[in-house]
């Protein structure tokens, strides 16, 4: 019995060997998952979409060597997340402030605790710490689990937890809606 | 995955929904990577190589000098890119399309992407896209010959804009927020600077 490779695998092998057709349907597959990573980490509109760019182009280049050690899509993922991070380091090096930094307004519970599902999110995101935030996107945006995270991050998997603990809590403070976390966190890194 | 994650679902939706960027936006993102798989371009390489792409630019306008290949009017050497290739650039502005004439390079100023031109002993600013007309300044005089070398980026915030062979000296310019700094690619001296229009 054969085992045919997956449409993906098939794919990757080609954009491995330098076909641009194949490597167009890949980017096109993971081109909304690198971009709202890198919206998210980033924040600021016009720096996510430069992240989102030098994510692709390290994606290209980085092709060649991919080596299946990892799935292409926690691999795709690093990836953004580094472009991401490393457009947050330039814009801390930018004497200007951005966007976020100009126009933040806190948000504002209702009566009731409870916050408008509509509300933006991710300007409450961008509050959080650099480690956090990225944290809690890599898991609950693109949905991986400790272990790849950890992976991502260079991180032990405690750490991973920790800071999706104090992630998810601050987040819930910065939205006044406690109900958002069980409360449940360590009460420190110890395994940073 | 273990109960102590959950996050209200209406946050996680929040986080997920972002909208979907223009098919626009999507196309040139990938476009411009894909540049990068075409084995004439792949070596092309994001603002981490700017300096050796620069030195390389420096050297390739050396070695046109030394051929002898000029024509009349102004040589532009291989540019090596924008202060931020990143940022979107425009792919193929043409916003002065003379045969005399050649892009230096461009570079953004905040938000805006500018293009720098050279052509008869002048060089000319645009804003990328509209090609409104900045400003227009006189080549300066260069020492003759000296070893080519690459001016040091001072700040963060400058940048390499390209660099371009006039009569028979090798220029590069260089990107500052306040100024446009023009070296002598032979010896690196710093032969004048224009204001930022």
């Amino acid at each position: 019995m054969t085992i045919s490779p997956a449409p993906d695998d098939l794919l990757i092998q080609r954009a491995k060997r330098g076909d641009s057709v194949a490597t167009d349907a890949l980017l096109r597959m993971h081109y909304e998952s690198v971009r709202t990573v890198c919206h998210r980490i980033v924040v600021n509109k016009a720096d996510a979409e430069d992240a989102t760019q030098l994510a692709l182009i390290s994606i290209v280049r980085a092709l060649p060597g991919f080596d299946g050690r990892s799935k292409f899509s926690t691999w795709v993922y690093r990836i953004a997340t580094n472009a991401a991070l490393d457009e947050v380091r330039r814009i801390r090096r930018r004497p200007t402030p951005t966007d976020i930094d100009a126009t933040f307004v806190l948000p504002v519970a209702d009566a009731t605790g409870a916050v408008d599902a509509q509300m933006d999110v991710a300007q409450a995101l961008a509050l959080l710490p650099e480690e956090y935030r990225t944290t809690l996107v890599l898991r609950h945006v693109a949905d991986l689990d400790y272990e790849e995270i950890a992976e991502i991050q260079g991180v032990p998997v405690g750490t991973v937890r920790s800071r999706l603990a104090r992630g998810r809590t601050q987040l819930a403070n910065i939205l006044g809606n406690q109900d958002t976390s069980t409360g449940r966190h360590n009460p420190d890194e110890r395994n940073t | 995955m273990s109960d102590d994650e959950q996050l209200d679902p209406r946050i996680v939706a929040a986080l997920r929904d972002l909208p979907a960027a223009s098919n626009e936006i999507r196309d040139a993102h990938i476009a411009e990577a894909l540049a990068y798989v075409s084995p004439s371009v792949a070596r092309r390489s994001p603002r981490r190589w700017l300096a050796v792409a620069a030195a390389l630019a420096v050297f390739a306008g050396g070695a046109a000098m030394g051929r002898g290949t000029r024509t009349s009017g102004t040589e532009v050497a291989a540019s090596p890119g924008s202060s931020n290739p990143i940022k979107n650039v425009t792919p193929d502005s043409q916003c002065r399309g003379y045969a005399d004439s050649g892009k230096v390079g461009q570079y953004f100023l905040g938000n805006e992407q500018r293009e720098v031109w050279a052509s008869n002993g002048d060089l000319f600013v645009y804003v990328s896209g509209t090609c409104k007309e900045l400003a227009t300044f006189t080549i300066a005089d260069a020492p003759a010959s000296e070893l080519v070398c690459l001016p040091s980026i001072a700040n963060a915030t400058d940048s390499i804009i390209g660099g371009y062979t006039m009569g028979n000296a090798y220029r590069v310019l260089v990107n500052t927020p306040t100024d446009i700094l023009e070296f002598s690619g032979r010896s690196c001296s710093q032969l004048t600077k224009y204001p930022q229009p």
